[in-house]
């Protein structure tokens, strides 16, 4: 059983080295995006063995997480765990997140923080607050409930995003040939409501297991400020509209 | 009388503009006949005031210059809806651009197609 990490990076030369050097001995093989970082992300992901794949330009996370996830699907895994670059998780309980695909009978694990099994280091109300909307803002579009719906730490089989990602729709040119897309068309953060919500659609398992979460000054920099909340939250009712 | 001679004078450059563009295939045949007819509507609401008066009174509004600001806040609210559909569609194009490059360059030789075997 092939297992792949996929980590979405920008600007991330402090942390990647030390998140891959974490996902070592838990992965086959590590994808780092370089979402068009002016610093030496891809470098350092290189200097750690990581296969790179390098955005000309920035596009967000959805975006690089949907590259790093086809190239994935691409290169013959068969269980897919992503994990942000910022250092805020733990690659160790990559073990733990992958464990209920293993079992089988889930196609998708969600990486918990607030499950009360979860150990928290550093995160302020205000983060806590985004989260609680995003999770507010999921339940309102696709009718679910998760504690965490914003966590980026998270496992797929690869059938499971065979599925909700519809490889090879890229560069269809006349919308009147392919008359639906999937819908898993974010770009920005929104990409972690919108895969919970076209999972469910398609009658995926989603579980959820407790994680280790460390917020460090650095990473509470790096993450979703309100203005970006408020703009993820206006393009998931957007596109949700225009359905 | 002043207000007509120069609003009627804009359409007309206006139109011209538009008839140039039409006629240097820059717009389609349809999005030509919108426009034509979005200006002759202009232009008949200014040489006219009275009908449109009439109208507003069919449609339970007053006065037919508040008929000509509803009827523009509607289409400005369409024209930027239909920008804002455009502009998300062009992004995620450029997002499927910059994608099928980073896969390619990484290589991956046939970035869209769905069968695994086809990687490099």
């Amino acid at each position: 059983m092939t297992i792949v990490v996929v980590i979405p990076a920008f600007n991330e030369s402090r942390t990647i080295a030390g998140v891959l050097q974490g996902c070592r001995g838990h992965a086959q093989e590590s994808i780092v995006v370089d979402d068009g970082s002016w610093d030496d992300t891809a470098l350092r992901a290189r200097e750690q063995g990581a296969v790179v794949f390098m955005h000309l330009i920035n596009r967000g996370y959805g975006a690089a997480l949907r590259t790093g996830i086809e190239a994935a699907l691409k290169r013959g895994a068969d269980i897919i765990v992503t994990i942000d670059a910022d250092g805020q998780h733990e690659p160790a309980e990559i073990k733990n997140i992958i464990e209920p695909l293993k079992r089988g009978g889930v196609d998708m694990v969600i990486g918990n923080r607030f499950s009360a099994q979860s150990t928290r280091e550093g995160m302020s109300v205000l983060r806590k607050l985004f989260i609680t909307a995003g999770n507010i803002l999921t339940w309102m579009l696709y009718g679910v409930w998760f504690s965490d719906t914003q966590s980026g730490f998270r496992a797929y089989t690869r059938q499971a995003l065979e599925k909700v990602i519809d490889v090879g729709q890229n560069f269809r040119v006349s919308p009147r040939e392919f008359p639906r897309e999937s819908a898993l068309q974010a770009e920005g953060m929104e990409f972690s409501s919108e895969v919970i919500g076209e999972a469910m659609r398609r009658g995926l398992t989603i579980t959820t297991i407790p994680i280790t979460i460390r917020y460090t000054n650095y990473s509470l920099a790096k993450g979703q400020n309100f203005f970006e909340g408020v703009r993820t939250a206006l393009r998931l009712f957007a596109r949700r509209l225009l359905r | 009388m002043l207000f007509q001679i120069i609003s009627l004078l804009l359409i007309i450059l206006i139109v011209s503009r538009i008839v140039l563009r039409f006629v240097r295939h820059e717009i389609g045949s349809r999005e030509f006949i919108y426009w034509i007819l979005f200006w002759f509507l202009a232009a008949a609401a200014i040489l006219t005031p009275d009908a449109l008066t009439r109208i507003a009174n069919i449609l339970g509004i007053g006065r037919g210059a508040d008929l000509a600001f509803y009827s523009s806040f509607v289409i400005v609210a369409y024209v930027l809806f239909r920008i804002v559909v455009r502009m998300d569609r062009i992004e995620r194009d450029i997002t499927k651009i910059v994608r099928h490059i980073a896969l390619h360059e990484g290589g991956i030789q046939n970035p869209n197609s769905k069968n695994q075997n086809d990687n490099g």
